[in-house]
């Protein structure tokens, strides 16, 4: 198990490594200069230059990787010219928030999703059945920014009870937290609902209906455990998509997260901000991945690694 | 009370202007103002603006108008503006110009410390001066700077500028947000990072900064004008429009810039909203390319012109917040009222058969069997409503049998592809927007029709067109050199018939700066060179 982990968590330096090099090439043939961006729309060449060679953009594609890969390896995501800021502590600073709201959009997620799920499951095609499930489409199809300012204007701009934007404290985390979540959510509840509709079929719960167990021991002692597993997987895979994809609920709600960092280094070519954005979201995703390995293992004891 | 000063001090300008008519005249203006008497102090104002802030630094702020928001509030120039546009005195109380016209003596205020504590003395202009010119710097407007050849500082209260040649826009370019003075030795000592340090001799000074979240600023107790009025002016980004609009009306923001045209209304009939609307100087244009036929011939250039229906864009797209160009310049800063060109698709047509252009199959125009095609560049939410003008203007041309298509592209790649050498450029044409910060007419007229220098390198500044007009070239060098007011108006008007009648472009219009404010904020100002000045901000 140990040697497992180790192997694991080596192997995240050579993804970081491709993602990286694939970030870095691509970042440099698109069309956009940075110098020139940063410079801004008056600058004579003589300042475009200057800020070129600040930042080592004057020197050929392989040196400016070789240095890059070099300061990597120091633990130095270098410096963004934009923000006039060393890479790591932007990225510190905007962590957080992003982490924060995924946790939060993923805890309502699986909350309200595998309640949902196993409901609509154990009451198939009721009325509840039937609700549940058109919610979850819902919740598939509604743009977030929608749902974003529909949540806005009804309980902050209407009745009063949400302030609309920003971050400090519980109450500013509800609304992007529950619009971010709804995707989730719906994808969640439709996972539980069908792999617990399978599940139940099976002769082992059968054999506990016919050794007179509850039905609630039937459902949470031994159909759920099973119907969790697929679930798990889709959750695992989510949450490195809730990471990336808030960039949208990010602005709707003015949240100070990666997300909008993210993009707004993206729109000004700031080049070492977004290697170190990608630096973060592979080793993150990566980390979350090897979690939901390891949550298998213990939700099914068929599951081994060594 | 407000206005009554701002009459005062329009009377000042006006005086100060017939005063230069005659070189070597001295512009004085008495009394130190100070907070209006009857202002509310304390309170915390939040703005929320439509882009992030990431540098506090005056000579390059990164974020426009973000950027240069902050920077009105926490440093001043030598001089500034009114919300007309009226020079004003600002670090500096009075300034003479000598009769050649090359050199400007400013007396600065006495007693005036940087936040840090730092003297702003003549020293400090000279080290701004300097720090802006070098390139290392990285200033987007060294060239707003590099006028001046020398900086003479004779005593501690005595700034002299020296130009080159006479330069009649001085005041214009001293003004303009990368003018504000930082103080040397926080300079000196934060370097590259000043931007998150910074330390001027603003109304209100920086307290806490986290850089694209917020920035929290403090008042200035020793402020040289009088003690401003906020206890505090919180800056903060909310990109999404429809977030902006709610915290308005919520109350978690007291001023929001870019308002949607649409949602306009809305916040005029707001219980605690309200709206300030002022006409805009950023003019916007759909650029021909006069390297690559047909653009060429003035009267193809002309019959887009009158192709394009200016008025129901704006009236469609904009609600009829925007201004159909009349001039080369917005109304506000051209000095002289033009005749647009109608919409008038006959005319049109008549002009491009003139050109040769004949009806080709399915009534779509050719010209010696090629026919008349050509792509748009654009990208999308880089100006207001960028692609659905486009749109508009594609399907006004296909009427008139003009193929346009839709070339779009990122907005932050459009330079690559605009400011190339000729052999370079693939453009025919695009929608383009341009704003004169320093609202100054010459500076405008110069960046956008003044003829690129070399024919074999990337345009001077704007003139992706490649216009080239000799008789434009001499009347903007004379307007630049006049230091009389009315000479250099004289020579823009006349620059700027010849520029209209050449149609280098197809005008279009020049969009008003929306901004919500809450109803109990008092003395915020919109300056039509598009920024949201909060100096003198109150809530009641």
């Amino acid at each position: 198990m140990v040697k497992y982990l180790l192997r694991r968590l080596l192997l995240i330096l050579p993804t970081v490594w491709i993602a990286v090099t694939i970030i870095f090439v691509i970042f440099r043939l698109v069309p956009g200069d940075p110098a020139e961006l940063i410079a801004g729309e008056m600058a004579p060449r003589e300042v475009v230059q200057a800020i070129r060679a600040q930042m080592g953009l004057d020197q050929p594609m392989h040196i400016q990787y070789v240095r890059y890969l070099g300061g990597l390896l120091r633990g130095d995501l270098g410096v963004s010219k934009v923000y006039g800021a060393r890479v790591l502590d932007q990225l510190l600073l905007r962590f957080p928030a992003t982490l924060e709201l995924a946790i939060a959009a993923m805890l309502i997620a699986f909350i309200v999703g595998l309640t949902a799920g196993i409901i609509s499951a154990t009451r198939y095609n009721s009325l509840f059945d039937y609700l549940s499930m058109l919610g979850a489409i819902a919740g598939v199809c509604v743009p977030a920014f929608w749902l974003g300012l529909m949540l806005i204007l009804f309980f902050s701009v209407g009745l009063g009870w949400l302030p609309s934007t920003g971050r400090g404290g519980l109450r500013t985390l509800v609304l992007p937290a529950v619009t971010l979540s709804a995707y989730q959510m719906a994808v969640i509840a439709r996972m539980t609902r069908s792999s617990m509709l399978e599940v139940i079929q099976q002769d082992y719960i059968r054999t506990a209906r016919a050794k007179g167990l509850t039905e609630w021991a039937v459902i949470y002692g031994h159909a759920l455990k099973n119907a969790f597993i697929p679930t798990v997987t889709i959750a695992g895979l989510q949450f490195g998509f809730l990471l990336g994809g808030s960039i949208v609920v990010e602005s709707v709600f003015a949240w100070p997260g990666l997300g909008s960092l993210m993009i707004d280094s993206i729109r000004h070519r700031d080049y070492t901000m977004v290697q170190g954005t990608a630096v973060l979201y592979t080793t993150v995703c990566l980390l979350i991945n090897l979690l939901v390995d390891l949550v298998y293992s213990a939700l099914d004891p068929r599951v081994r690694y060594g | 009370m407000k206005r009554s000063m701002y009459s005062w001090a329009s009377l000042l300008v006006a005086v100060g202007l017939l005063s230069s008519l005659f070189a070597g005249t001295t512009w004085t203006f008495a009394g130190t103002p100070t907070a209006p008497p009857g202002a509310k102090i304390g309170g915390t104002l939040t703005y929320a603006q439509n882009m992030p802030l990431k540098s506090l630094d005056a000579v390059n702020p990164q974020t426009y108008p973000a950027g240069y928001e902050a920077v009105f509030l926490l440093y001043n120039n030598l001089v500034t503006y009114d919300e007309k546009l009226n020079i004003q005195p600002d670090l500096a109380e009075s300034w003479t110009v000598s009769p050649d016209g090359r050199r400007w003596t400013f007396k600065l205020r006495k007693g005036v410390k940087f936040h840090d504590g730092t003297p702003c003395n003549a020293e400090a202009v000279k080290f701004n001066i300097l720090r802006i010119q070098d390139p290392k710097t990285g200033s987007p407007n060294k060239n707003l700077w590099d006028h001046i050849q020398a900086v003479e500082t004779p005593d501690e209260a005595t700034v002299v500028l020296v130009t080159a040649k006479p330069f009649g826009a001085m005041l214009n370019y001293l003004a303009h947000g990368s003018g504000g003075l930082v103080s040397p030795a926080a300079a000196q000592k934060w370097g590259a990072e000043f931007g998150s340090h910074p330390a001027g001799t603003g109304p209100y000074k920086l307290q806490e900064f986290t850089p694209g979240v917020q920035a929290v600023l403090v008042r200035n107790e020793e402020y040289f004008k009088g003690k401003p009025a906020l206890d505090s002016v919180v800056l903060k980004p909310v990109t999404e429009a429809g977030a902006r609009i709610a915290m308005l009306e919520t109350g978690e923001a007291d001023v929001i810039n870019d308002v949607p045209p649409e949602l306009v209304k809305r916040l005029e009939a707001g219980a605690n909203t309200k709206m300030i609307r002022v006409p805009g100087l950023r003019i916007f244009y759909l650029g021909l390319n006069h390297l690559k036929k047909p653009f060429d011939d003035p009267r193809v250039r002309q019959a887009l012109n009158y192709a394009i229906d200016k008025e129901a864009i704006v009236k469609s797209l904009f609600q009829g917040y925007a201004l159909v160009l009349d001039a080369p310049a917005a109304t506000a800063l051209a000095g002289y009222a033009g005749k647009r060109y109608p919409f008038d698709q006959a005319k049109a047509k008549q002009l491009l058969a003139d050109a040769g252009f004949k009806p080709g199959p399915g009534g779509m125009l050719q010209k010696d069997g090629v026919p008349f095609k050509f792509t748009i560049n654009t990208a999308e939410g880089e100006y207001p409503k960028d692609i659905q003008v486009v749109e508009a203007i594609q399907n006004q041309l296909r009427q008139i049998g003009v193929d346009a298509s839709i070339w779009k592209v990122e907005a932050a790649a459009r330079w690559s592809y605009l400011r190339v050498p000729p052999a370079d450029a693939k453009y025919e044409a695009w929608l383009f927007g341009f704003n004169p910060s320093n609202g100054d007419l010459g500076y405008h007229l110069n960046a956008l029709f003044k003829s690129n220098p070399d024919p074999a390198k990337a345009p001077y500044v704007w003139n992706t067109a490649w216009y080239k007009n000799a008789e434009v070239d001499k009347l903007l060098a004379q307007g630049e050199e006049s230091t009389d007011r009315r000479k250099r108006v004289d020579s823009y008007v006349k620059a700027q018939q010849i520029v209209w009648d050449d149609a280098p472009v197809v005008w279009l219009y020049a969009v008003d700066l929306l901004v919500g404010a809450r109803k109990n904020v008092q003395g915020a100002t919109v300056w039509p060179t598009i920024f949201t000045i909060l100096r003198d901000a109150q809530k009641q």
